[in-house]
């Protein structure tokens, strides 16, 4: 039973390890942000930051906090602000609500609206609204995040293939910067 | 001797590597112009800084050159950005006039006439862009910009001719007093449906209205830049030219302001 248990341990430890992301263990070296890419001359700095950047699982958390995180990564302003517009106005309801009825959130969230209140009709228009903004608060969330991500890999698709391909056109020779020593090297593409 | 080797085996291998990026530039151009509009969108900003380096080349252009300001055009076109792919399109035909008459693209060019409302006038006018003797390299590469500035002053325009006398400037063209004046009624903010008309004769001989204009924002300008010298000369220019009760008050408001104006070059 015991040694079940410690091989349980060692197989969790083992799947974090090799599956985690970057809200959990993740190999980072010291000198990780000493090197420099090789660029190319007429990419942006809008481009560079685009292409090394990626929407994690610690994202996904800064996306609840921050409306409209995951489009301001992806360079998106205009629909990263419409949709904190509209996460704010979810909130405001959702305060207009309490303000009307007196039922604190955490009440309402635990009984799905107001179902512990005797003359729900009085209310029904509240419960509505309540709904509503709860369907835009969650809408929002969710489609920043799914839209987001697809907005971020576009844009970092489009600008590999730009670069990528000027460079087949161009025909540069490569150089490959990871050699300790200089030599020459004969390619043969068929 | 071995200098001369040194030097021509330098020129040889810069302009191989220019011919080669200009080249590149217009085969990826050709490879999205049938693709999504994002593609051609995203690579204007690129194929723009190609641009630039032709123009501080001319005239050692490399190849393709010609072509590859009228793919960048097209890729203007696509993207419904008609006025600057009309500019383009002048600028390749003043720039490389022996290459493709200018009125043989009929279809892009009457629906950009149609859309930027241009006149018949300056129809004929573009249109003979290409039979107008070149004359000199500076009046060639001058000529594009100038035929804007004067006559069209289409929409959107300004940055990317401001960009263009830039790329002259660096190649030691003087800039002749149109383009002066020009530059200086985009930076007053100078309206543009106005703009046209301090073109139609000597700055000198312009109507007391015109320059009463350019002299009030010229000093609003200058008050903004904190230069007190010429926001005043030119308020006092601007009153001269006064004539009713509501400018001298605003003559008087303004210069009550540069009066207390902290001027920068005394910091």
């Amino acid at each position: 039973m015991r040694l079940r248990n410690i091989l349980f341990v060692l197989f969790m430890g083992l799947c974090l390890s090799g599956y985690s992301q970057d809200i959990d263990i993740f190999a980072k070296h010291k000198d990780d942000n000493y090197k420099l890419p090789m660029l190319d001359k007429k990419m942006s700095f809008r481009e560079f930051q685009l292409l090394g950047r990626d929407l994690r699982m610690q994202d996904m958390l800064y996306a609840m906090i921050v409306p409209g995180y995951a489009h301001f990564r992806a360079k998106d302003k205009a629909m990263g602000y419409t949709l904190a517009g509209l996460r704010i106005a979810g909130f405001g309801t959702w305060y207009y609500v309490y303000r009307k009825t007196g039922v604190t959130l955490p009440v309402m969230l635990k009984s799905m609206g107001f179902s512990h209140i005797d003359n729900q009709e009085v209310y029904a228009r509240e419960q509505n609204l309540l709904a509503y903004s709860s369907i835009l608060i969650l809408g929002t969330y969710l489609f920043d995040w799914i839209h987001g991500k697809y907005r971020l890999e576009k844009k970092q698709d489009m600008i590999r293939y730009k670069y990528g391909l000027k460079l087949r056109f161009a025909n540069i020779t490569q150089i490959n910067t990871q050699n300790t020593f200089w030599g020459l090297g004969l390619q043969y593409h068929f | 001797m071995k200098r001369i080797y040194i030097l021509i085996f330098t020129i040889f291998s810069t302009l191989s590597i220019f011919s080669q990026q200009i080249e590149a530039e217009l085969q990826y151009l050709k490879a999205v112009k049938v693709q999504e509009s994002g593609l051609i969108k995203d690579n204007i900003r690129n194929a723009m800084m190609s641009f630039d380096s032709i123009l501080v080349h001319y005239p050692d252009v490399a190849a393709h050159s010609a072509e590859f300001i009228e793919e960048l055009g097209n890729s203007f076109y696509q993207t419904k950005a008609y006025d600057k792919a009309l500019f383009l399109y002048i600028v390749e035909a003043s720039l490389f006039p022996a290459r493709l008459p200018y009125s043989s693209r009929i279809h892009q060019l009457d629906k950009v006439y149609t859309l930027l409302r241009i006149g018949d006038d300056d129809i004929r006018r573009l249109n003979s862009i290409s039979q107008l003797n070149p004359g000199s390299l500076a009046e060639q590469r001058l000529k594009a910009p100038l035929l804007i500035i004067k006559y069209l002053n289409t929409k959107g325009l300004d940055e990317v001719i401001q960009n263009y006398i830039g790329n002259l400037r660096q190649r030691g063209i003087i800039m002749p007093k149109e383009v002066q004046l020009w530059e200086d009624l985009v930076h007053f903010k100078v309206r543009r449906k106005i703009r046209r008309r301090y073109f139609t004769s000597n700055f000198a001989n312009l109507s007391p209205e015109l320059k009463r204009k350019y002299y009030r924002k010229a000093s609003i300008y200058y008050r903004k830049m904190k230069n007190k010298d010429l926001a005043r000369t030119n308020n006092e220019n601007f009153k001269a030219l006064s004539s009713s009760v509501f400018q001298l008050i605003d003559y008087r408001l303004r210069s009550f302001c540069i009066y207390f104006l902290k001027d920068r070059r005394l910091h």
